[in-house]
């Protein structure tokens, strides 16, 4: 009851003054104080230097806070607390880094169902929400408000992506506009007369998504504010999938890890991907919409997709089938006892490139300690699904590109060149792509990597029809390898985007491969070789020595990794 | 030993036996919601999806799932976990010493500190260290566990930093099996204090209602009078007589320290199958769930069932009357 | 009945139920309500921590000493009219630096919302992006200004939360402790007793019927109580509140499930007695009715056992609804004591030292369950005064 009068409260007050806001471009700059670094070629760095990498488990976050204070981690990522990032920026003995992030928030409206099926009352709710307030009282600031699909970070996303649209006067007009009215109670009565009943809106539990309850609470009070009687259910997230996979909603919020193509809004909004198991949950269904989304998906090359990219965003902020909230800022804290540490605008501190290059500061070399929030549990690459396995296997497998630490953009990792070429004629016309590797590579137990190891990694992923992987390779029709380190991959249709999802997968060894007799009970740890190899034969730049389940990952470095040695020496 | 008593305390532990496990099946498939929406991401398509559940059995017919799960719970071969896939039997094990010696550890402690301030509060009757020792009895068994441990982790792990914060081994941990050992035991010492000081308290009050009834009969008087020292009628006689029902009620405060692991691994970040289990419970994972709750009712079954057989070796009217204690 | 009131904890019990039922009304605002700063003390501890500062700014300049430690937030906000010709500059006197918080020109009208913990604050005055934008807005003690220029009307709100506030602090999200303390109180017994309210009725049915059919149902009913009593409590719970939502009532109900078997034990053991006793035989010789006989003979004859195991049995539901709030599978909007402890132990109270965060919610349950543990106690002395030494807990 109390919650209500409060509301009503709000209105009223926004009443007298709602004038007009002064509407801020939202333009965060590399500008920051902790950043120092040069620009360099990162084609060109040498390293590892570091001989071991200890990621140590501290799941608690107060122990990790407190750990990073007395001097026990030397890299901490991905700080979540606000109260935790102003603490240990007041630590001397800290570097602090912030970067825009791959989250991001969304309110999720159902198209499909009433009031959420007229794209104006779509935009007005987009306009009521008040993101700015919600960043400042729940993050301290440490959130960026979004007005994109696609998260900020992202070299695909509209730079104007951080407009600040807030503005419940015109969100007000623009219901009016549309023939709905007020009710004495501050409710919104639809054009037919009638109060528009109970909105609900779902919330994960807090276990999933610690925050969420109180961000729905003010998405809540912001909608309630322009007259939408919106309601806050929690309820278990599992049951939440379930019932936005039905359409079984009105309203929902949840956060998304994005990635950083733009090929991703097809899953989420084109109408073909409205069916059972789709992620268009929100029944986005727009004409217009659907062409421009399916000329990114199947673009033959970067240029015809990054208009189709530009088009499918200014589309989105028209057709609004959800609503952008925030994105999350990475924050990651560094030991001043370490030198060489990259921090870009785009990546935090807690990165591979220094992980490459960190040196300490007094030259005497010892192990380099790494927080690990979660434990890894499984380090079979097919199967681990964690973001914490991944910490771990993705510093010991490599794909063919890699993306560059300050423009996030391509660039070559095992493979030296690529290209992208549409062939063939008719229904068969398809993309092709052109990988040249690397000579002289070879994998940490010292053997030789080829062309054929690629090959027959993507040959078992598509084979196998590992789920992790199906979506990369369910379109390669056939694989080519040559003893002059070519590689093609010829896929069935036409899309610019098999580039990225052949090109950044992990890379094994064929002889591993081909001893593997059960890849789902594959344990690479486990000594007897019972359902295939022991060990973790990669190409990146760590080696796993040993994990002790629930207290660390001790890492060496890769001898035979490709960047060891440092170029200028040689050359003398 | 009354055989036919036997036999019916084990049926009767298997009846539950079978009711934990049916409870179990059904408990997780009722759950609502899809068990593999935890694991997706945005990345995967509708047939990617339908791997993933195909891969985990969901397609399948209830009742085949269920015959599948009861043949896996018999002979401990639960499958693999949904999140970490790897063999939820595995993981348990790696977990379950962590548990047991902590369970142990305090199980031992605090009996053995109960029983003497037991014993210390029934021979001074009506003097300041019963009451002392019944108000402290009284006040530890009515506190929130995870309340002591919290404050105990606040004082004396970051107020002054003397115990660590979390985990049961220093980073990088030390070199020798001594030096391992002594960091081991340096981690654990605020978990199996506080466990300690939680499950003192019933032990104290218990064991002095029994000394005091003992220390009345007939042949601690006889005793008395032949002059024995105190110190044998109370150790030599007295605890003999009530060293039965202590190990019945020993057995019989498993499952309390089962619910205690639970929390006391959660709140110092231990790992062990308490941690497990809420992982599992909050990340949907059916077979680690079901695998980590069955375990831990296996424990207090067993326990029950040996408490049981001590009772009835001890006193003969048990093994009549049996279950109307 | 005048007995009872001169029991201390009786006394306690009645006061508790007053407070948790009475003073959220005297309170205004939701205890949701973000009133402060996050992690502010008491009001009553250090002084030399400033506490909230609000201040209208209606004149051109408006001056201030500050004594303390900067303030927890700095945020300004409010309309500022002017001459869409002039310039207008909203500019922050420090006694070192001036910091130009705005410069606006071109509309009439001008809406003013800023906040020190906005990055495009924080950006727009050259500070660093991460840290506390006040400690540079208050770098010293000393003369402290805002100025308005070029304005001809303005109504700003200066509000500055600090790091005292509320009489138990405020927690990670600037809630106010004390507030959420006593609707912590109301959730605490309202779980605690209806839950076991619940259970005692569930206890007595089931007890009555095994205790008088005997037979095939006893064995049944009691059998279900030998296999609920060999379940780990508290496993089972949290296996119950993963699956099942988590509002107040299924949370209830879950609870009260796991906690009517010996209540049933022993309302069963006490039939059994008052069965076979020569008076109900007789009633039975009489043809007075099961019915009858159950209720006026049996169910009258078990109510003082009834109401003692309410009192014994509240303290172990508080507890174990606290132990399954603390471990996060509770509903998040529902303010209770184990919901503190949680959000103190997953947010940071550690890192913060923040004590006011820890001591009142566990204390309280420490009280609420000494209260009802001795009330339990008194009554059964009431009922069989034998009981009054050499009981065991």
């Amino acid at each position: 009851m109390k919650r209500k009068s409060y509301a009503i409260k709000n209105i009223l007050r926004f009443k007298i003054t709602s004038l007009t806001i002064i509407t801020f471009i939202f333009l965060l700059v590399a500008a920051s104080t902790s950043y120092s670094e040069v620009r360099f070629d990162p084609q060109k760095v040498y390293g590892p230097r570091i001989d071991k990498l200890c990621m140590v488990i501290i799941r608690n976050s107060d122990a990790q806070i407190l750990a990073a204070q007395k001097g026990d981690i030397d890299i901490m990522g991905d700080m979540a607390l606000p109260s935790d990032i102003d603490r240990l920026s007041r630590d001397s003995r800290l570097t602090m880094s912030l970067a825009r992030g791959f989250h991001a928030f969304f309110l999720l409206l159902n198209n499909k169902a009433a009031p959420w099926d007229d794209k104006y009352v779509r935009q007005a709710a987009a306009q009521a929400i008040d993101r700015n307030n919600i960043v400042r009282t729940i993050y301290s600031g440490y959130c960026e408000p979004i007005n994109t699909w696609l998260p900020p970070v992202s070299p695909w996303a509209l730079p104007e992506s951080g407009k600040v649209i807030f503005d419940r006067k015109a969100a007000r007009a623009k219901l009016k506009s549309r023939g709905y009215s007020w009710n004495l109670a501050g409710t919104l009565v639809t054009p037919k007369g009638k109060v528009v009943p109970k909105l609900k809106l779902l919330t994960p539990l807090a276990r999933v998504a610690p925050t969420t309850a109180e961000l729905a609470e003010q998405i809540a009070d912001s909608l309630h504010a322009v007259g939408f009687p919106v309601e806050v259910e929690p309820m278990d997230f599992s049951a939440m999938i379930s019932k936005l996979d039905r359409k079984d909603y009105s309203l929902a919020v949840l956060a998304w890890g994005m990635g950083r193509n733009p090929d991703s809004l097809y899953s989420f909004y084109h109408s073909d991907m409205d069916v059972e198991g789709g992620y268009n949950v929100t029944g986005a269904k727009d004409k217009e919409l659907d062409e421009t989304l399916h000329r990114l998906r199947f673009a033959k090359d970067k240029a015809e997709a990054e208009k189709a990219s530009i088009k499918a965003q200014h589309l989105l902020t028209d057709v609004v089938p959800s609503v952008p909230i925030y994105s999350r800022f990475s924050v990651a804290a560094v030991s001043r006892k370490w030198k060489n540490v990259l921090t870009t605008d785009k990546i935090t501190a807690d990165n591979m490139w220094t992980l490459m290059m960190a040196e300490p500061v007094d030259g005497k070399m010892r192990t380099l300690n790494m927080v690990l929030a979660e434990e890894p549990r499984n380090m079979n690459p097919f199967v681990a699904s964690s973001a914490y396995s991944w910490q771990v296997l993705g510093m010991i497998y490599e794909g063919m590109i890699g993306s560059d630490p300050f423009t996030l953009e391509d660039m070559p990792a095992l493979a030296e060149s690529w290209s992208v070429k549409t062939s063939g004629s008719g229904e068969a016309t398809h993309t092709e792509l052109l990988f040249k590797m690397k000579q002289g590579l070879k994998w940490n137990d010292g053997s030789s990597l080829t062309a054929y190891d690629i090959k027959a990694t993507i040959d078992f992923l598509k084979k196998n029809k590992v789920p992790r992987f199906f979506d990369s390779v369910k379109d390669v029709k056939s694989v080519e390898a040559f003893d002059d380190g070519r590689l093609i991959v010829r896929m069935n249709n036409i899309s610019y985007w098999h580039l990225n999802n052949v090109g950044s997968l992990p890379c094994l060894p064929k002889n591993i491969i081909d001893k593997i007799k059960d890849w789902q009970n594959w344990n690479p740890l486990d000594k007897t070789g019972k359902s295939g190899p022991y060990g973790l034969i990669g190409s990146g730049p760590f080696m796993l020595e040993t994990y002790k389940p629930g207290e660390y990952v001790m890492m060496n470095k890769n001898v035979h990794y490709r960047m060891l040695s440092n170029p200028k020496r040689n050359t003398k | 030993m009354n055989r036919k008593w036997l036999i019916r305390r084990i049926l009767s532990s298997l009846g539950v036996l079978a009711a934990v496990l049916v409870l179990n099946f059904v408990l997780f498939r009722i759950m609502p919601g899809d068990a593999i929406s935890t694991i997706i991401d945005p990345s995967f398509s509708p047939e990617a999806k339908a791997l993933l559940r195909e891969l985990y059995g969901l397609d399948k017919p209830m009742l085949e799932q269920f015959f599948i799960y009861m043949k896996q719970m018999l002979t401990f071969n639960f499958g693999l976990s949904f999140l970490s896939r790897r063999p939820v039997w595995q993981e348990l094990l790696s977990r379950l010493p962590s548990t047991l010696i902590l369970m142990s550890v305090s199980m031992v402690l605090s009996s053995i500190l109960g029983i003497w301030l037991g014993i210390k509060a029934a021979l001074n009757r009506g003097k300041f260290v019963e009451t002392l020792v019944l108000r402290l009895g009284a006040v530890a068994t009515s506190f929130p566990g995870f309340f002591v441990q919290l404050v105990l982790l606040m004082l004396l792990a970051r107020t002054f930093a003397i115990f660590p914060l979390r985990g049961s081994l220093s980073v990088p941990p030390p070199t020798g099996t001594f030096a391992i050992i002594l960091d081991y035991a340096w981690h654990m010492t605020l978990p199996v204090l506080s466990l300690t000081l939680m499950g003192f308290g019933g032990w104290a009050l218990y064991v002095r209602n029994l000394m005091v009834r003992v220390l009345g009969e007939d042949y601690v008087l006889m005793a008395r009078a032949r002059g024995l020292t105190e110190k044998r009628i109370v150790y030599g006689h007295a605890f003999r007589t009530i060293l039965p029902p202590i190990l019945t009620i020993l057995l019989m405060s498993v499952p309390g320290l089962v619910s205690g692991a639970v929390i006391t691994e959660s709140v110092f970040s231990l790992y062990g199958v308490g941690t497990f289990l809420l992982e599992a419970v909050s990340g949907h994972d059916y077979p680690s769930a079901g695998a980590a709750f069955y375990l831990l009712a296996l424990i207090t079954i067993i326990s029950n069932f040996f408490a049981d057989i001590v009772y009835g070796l001890v006193d003969p009217r048990v093994r009549i009357e049996g279950r109307n204690r | 009945m005048i007995s009872l009131l001169k029991r201390k904890s009786i006394i306690a019990f009645i006061a508790i139920c007053f407070i948790g039922a009475f003073l959220p009304m005297l309170l205004d605002g939701h205890p949701a309500d973000t009133v402060g700063a996050p992690f502010a003390r008491p009001i009553f501890w250090n002084s030399n921590l400033p506490a909230l500062v609000e201040m209208d700014i209606s004149t051109k300049e408006t001056s201030f000493e500050w004594r303390k430690n900067p303030p927890a937030i700095f945020s300004l906000s409010g309309t500022v009219k002017a001459n869409p010709t002039s310039e207008v500059k909203i500019v922050w006197h420090t006694p070192n630096k001036d910091f130009v918080l705005a410069t606006l020109i071109g509309q009439s009208l001008y809406w003013i919302n800023m906040d020190g913990r906005d990055m495009i604050f924080k950006q727009a005055l050259n500070l660093p992006l991460i840290g506390k934008s006040v400690e540079a807005l208050f770098p010293s003690k000393g003369k402290y200004s805002i100025t308005i220029d070029g304005a001809e009307n303005c109504e700003l709100k200066l509000y500055l939360p600090g790091q005292r506030q509320g009489l138990l602090g405020t927690d990670q999200r600037g809630r106010d402790v004390f507030r959420m303390l006593i609707y912590g109180i109301r959730t605490s017994l309202i779980v605690g007793i209806s839950a076991t309210i619940i259970a005692c009725i569930l206890g007595l049915g089931f007890g009555l019927i095994a205790g008088y059919t005997g037979g095939l149902t006893d064995a049944l009913i009691m059998r279900t109580v030998d296999i609920l009593l060999s379940i780990p409590t508290l496993p089972i719970l949290m296996v119950l509140a993963g699956i099942w939502g988590k509002g107040l009532w299924q949370l209830v109900l879950i609870l009260s499930i796991f906690s009517w078997m010996g209540t049933a034990r022993s309302v069963r053991s006490l039939v059994l007695t008052v069965r076979e006793s020569p008076w109900v035989e007789g009633l039975k010789a009489l043809g007075a009715k099961k019915s009858y006989i159950l209720r006026r003979h049996l169910v009258p004859e078990t109510a003082p056992i009834l109401l003692a195991n309410i009192a014994l049995g509240v303290p172990g539901v508080i507890l174990s609804e606290a132990a399954l709030a603390f471990l996060g599978l509770s509903d998040p909007r529902l303010i209770s004591w184990g919901r503190m402890l949680h959000e103190a132990h997953a947010f940071g109270a550690f890192t913060e030292g923040a004590w006011w965060l820890l001591l009142p919610p566990g204390i309280g349950i420490v009280i609420l369950c000494l209260i009802f543990m001795d009330t339990g106690r008194y009554l059964e002395e009431l009922i069989d005064p034998r009981l009054g030494s050499g009981k065991n807990v």
